[in-house]
């Protein structure tokens, strides 16, 4: 086996081929273990991959497709979604969590960190990005204030909203976004509050997403 | 020294290994001059990294960690807020630039690429997602107009209602997310204006970002 | 030609390097054809690229420059919009599919308005702004955005919608989610305005970007 530590020559190029159907890869080992493979993946459309371990196709972290998308399988992302409505959780200002009530329904959460109780914990430091959006009912037009927030361990990000005026069947919808800066284990969740009535105002859940809480690491 | 530009064999791998603690590496250099160097980062649990230069550790761009959770610490990411209110600054249909008065606090500003005056420059072409937020005071119901611009070379992106419905308690928060196409040198900022009444409406800042805007180089 | 299969030695190293100024390479194959190939494409500022096929600067699919920025120039995003108005849209309770036909940029041509089809599985950003015209003062009671997706629906309630236009006529609002799609799942968007009758309008514009539909794969 030769001892290489450099290559230089015209073409500059190192080629690496099977020489028949096979994937065609470097595997980066420290001290026998191994840590990641990169290469072509021939039993996935000859997709280029960065993988953990020893085998692409197994715990793929990062793969390009060869019309180039791009997609990253264990990149912390998740949805949850109020799957049934919490009655009579605001109006008199009170704070609430969605997730808090009910558990929400995970449509999805890779790398799990987030809980149904609607809390996401940042596994690394990094940026990531936030959308929020609730569907609240019963409202009247004495409720003055309407808000909801996205809050995290650093800072609150708030949307407020007066819907005195605008009330004729209750129903309102209201949202939120942002990049936001996660030290690793900062946690994130979203609130809303409606003022000025008693506690009659629900958060409306169901199948689909109209009150619901998403986000990702960006970068 | 072997020049070797192949490598073709029955298992079609490249293994690198330092046989002992430490890293394992493919260093690109162009005539003698290091570019960039791909591999594993021992001294930081392991994880892969392309790096520019001759360093792992040193300006990393793509990290990713043995969960398979990536990074690009180098990414263009920015989030800068109002920390205090600027009075009197719309309502006569002056538009007021978010940052334009009082600076605003940088959260952070991957690349410094972000003024405290409020304006992006895109560092290079692509496809940025842009998210803004105002916080209004100090409306009334003669305030027949609010809106929140992102404002891109380009193009203008902009939300726009009827706030004179909306207003009990004089506040009202408006906000804008898009995905933007710019190129190098673009720049992108925010702004906001109220119409209906003197120069009365302010904006209001605080230690949330209420009053932000934030974005990331997507793609 | 030497065949490698293992590269072990103190340094733990293998240099790609031409020994002038030229890119320095690793080409990826499978019996003889070019899938990808990763290096410094010395013609473009030495930035690191994993490009398709076998050169360098052609389907880039993965870019780092030197300082870090990483652009992914074949990653599925897009981003379209009205030049025009649609008139008589909606108001009676129709739900308006959005058509939206100027294109801005669409990576990957997979928008045919009015739906985007997903290229592959994964995890997708959309967002749909809307510029609402000609709602006349007490005439809709109530109205929704959708962003309707294979998997689900995200609607966005607008209650008593009619106070909300500026001038009696336009307003403008969005909705954005994050959300997962498998391949060849489809998204549209629709308004749906109800109370009166159908003489609300979908402005557009060649001016600047009223109404439009943006999305990208994120990973």
């Amino acid at each position: 086996m030769a001892q290489v530590n450099s290559i230089n020559n015209a073409t500059s190029q190192l080629t690496i081929d099977p020489g028949a159907s096979g994937n065609s890869f470097v595997q980066y080992n420290v001290n026998a273990s191994s840590k990641f493979i990169m290469g072509i993946d021939d039993s996935a459309s000859d997709a280029f991959k960065v993988s953990v371990g020893s085998a692409l196709g197994t715990t793929d972290s990062f793969i390009i497709t060869s019309a180039g998308y791009n997609t990253m399988p264990l990149c912390p992302a998740f949805l949850g979604y109020l799957p049934s409505t919490d009655t009579n959780v605001t109006g008199d200002a009170t704070v609430y969590t969605l997730g808090g009530t009910t558990a929400l329904t995970k449509a999805f959460d890779l790398g799990t960190n987030f809980t149904t109780a609607g809390v996401f914990t940042a596994p690394i430091t990094a940026r990531y990005h936030f959308t929020a959006m609730v569907e609240a009912n019963n409202m009247t037009s004495s409720n003055n204030l309407y808000y909801i927030q996205i809050v995290t361990t650093n800072r609150t990000y708030q949307i407020n909203i007066d819907p005195a005026s605008i009330i004729g069947s209750g129903i309102l919808s209201n949202k939120v976004a942002t990049v936001a800066d996660m030290t690793s284990g900062d946690t994130a969740k979203v609130q809303i509050s409606v003022a000025n009535t008693t506690k009659v105002v629900g958060c409306v859940g169901g199948s689909n997403g109209n009150s619901s809480f998403s986000g990702f690491l960006a970068c | 020294m072997a020049q070797i530009n192949s490598i073709n064999n029955a298992t079609s791998k490249l293994t690198i290994d330092p046989g002992a603690s430490g890293n394992s590496f493919v260093q690109f250099n162009v005539n003698a001059s290091s570019k960039f160097i791909v591999g594993i980062d021992d001294s930081a649990s392991d994880v892969f990294k392309i790096s520019q230069g001759s360093a792992l550790g040193t300006n990393d761009t793509f990290i990713m960690n043995t969960s398979g959770v990536p990074r690009m610490p180098l990414q263009a990411a920015f989030l800068g807020y109002l920390p205090s209110t600027d009075t009197n600054a719309t309502g006569d249909t002056t538009q007021y630039t978010l940052g334009g008065t009082t600076a605003l606090t940088k959260v952070f500003d991957q690349g410094t690429n972000f003024t405290t005056a409020g304006v992006f420059t895109a560092p290079v072409t692509g496809r940025y997602h842009l998210s803004g937020m105002i916080y209004l005071g100090a409306l009334t119901s003669s305030n027949n107009l609010a809106t929140i611009d992102i404002v891109t070379t380009a193009t203008i992106y902009d939300i726009n209602f009827n706030c004179s419905s909306v207003i009990s308690s004089g506040k009202l928060s408006i906000g804008i997310n898009t995905m933007a196409s710019m190129t190098a040198g673009d720049t992108a900022f925010v702004r906001t204006r109220a119409e209906g009444t003197s120069k009365v409406v302010s904006v209001l800042g605080g230690a949330n970002a209420n009053s932000s805007f934030s974005g990331y180089l997507v793609c | 030609m030497a065949q490698v299969n293992s590269i072990n030695n103190k340094t733990s190293q293998l240099t790609v390097d031409p020994g002038a100024t030229a890119n320095s390479f690793i080409q990826y194959n499978v019996n003889a054809s070019n899938k990808f190939i990763m290096g410094i494409d010395n013609s473009a500022s030495n930035a690191f690229k994993i490009s398709a096929g076998s050169a360098l600067g052609t389907t880039d699919t993965f870019i780092t420059t030197t300082a870090g920025i990483i652009t992914r120039p074949l990653q599925c995003a897009f981003a379209y919009r009205n030049s025009s108005i649609a008139s008589n849209v909606t108001g009676d309770g129709t739900a308006y599919t959005l058509a939206a036909t100027t294109k801005i940029f669409d990576q990957g041509s997979n928008f045919s308005s009015p739906t985007f089809t997903a290229p592959v599985t994964g995890y997708y950003y959309l967002s749909v702004k809307m510029y609402i015209r000609n709602e006349p003062t007490a005439a809709s009671t109530s109205g929704t955005i959708a962003i309707i997706t294979t998997a689900r629906t995200y609607t966005f309630f607008l209650d008593n919608p009619s106070v909300l236009p500026n001038s009696g006529t336009d307003f403008v609002e969005s909705v954005y989610v994050f959300t997962n799609m498998t391949a060849a799942d489809t998204m549209t968007t629709t308004l749906t305005m109800s109370g009166g009758t159908k003489t609300i309008s979908m402005f557009g514009s060649a001016a600047q970007f009223y109404t439009g539909i943006t999305g990208s794969l994120i990973c």
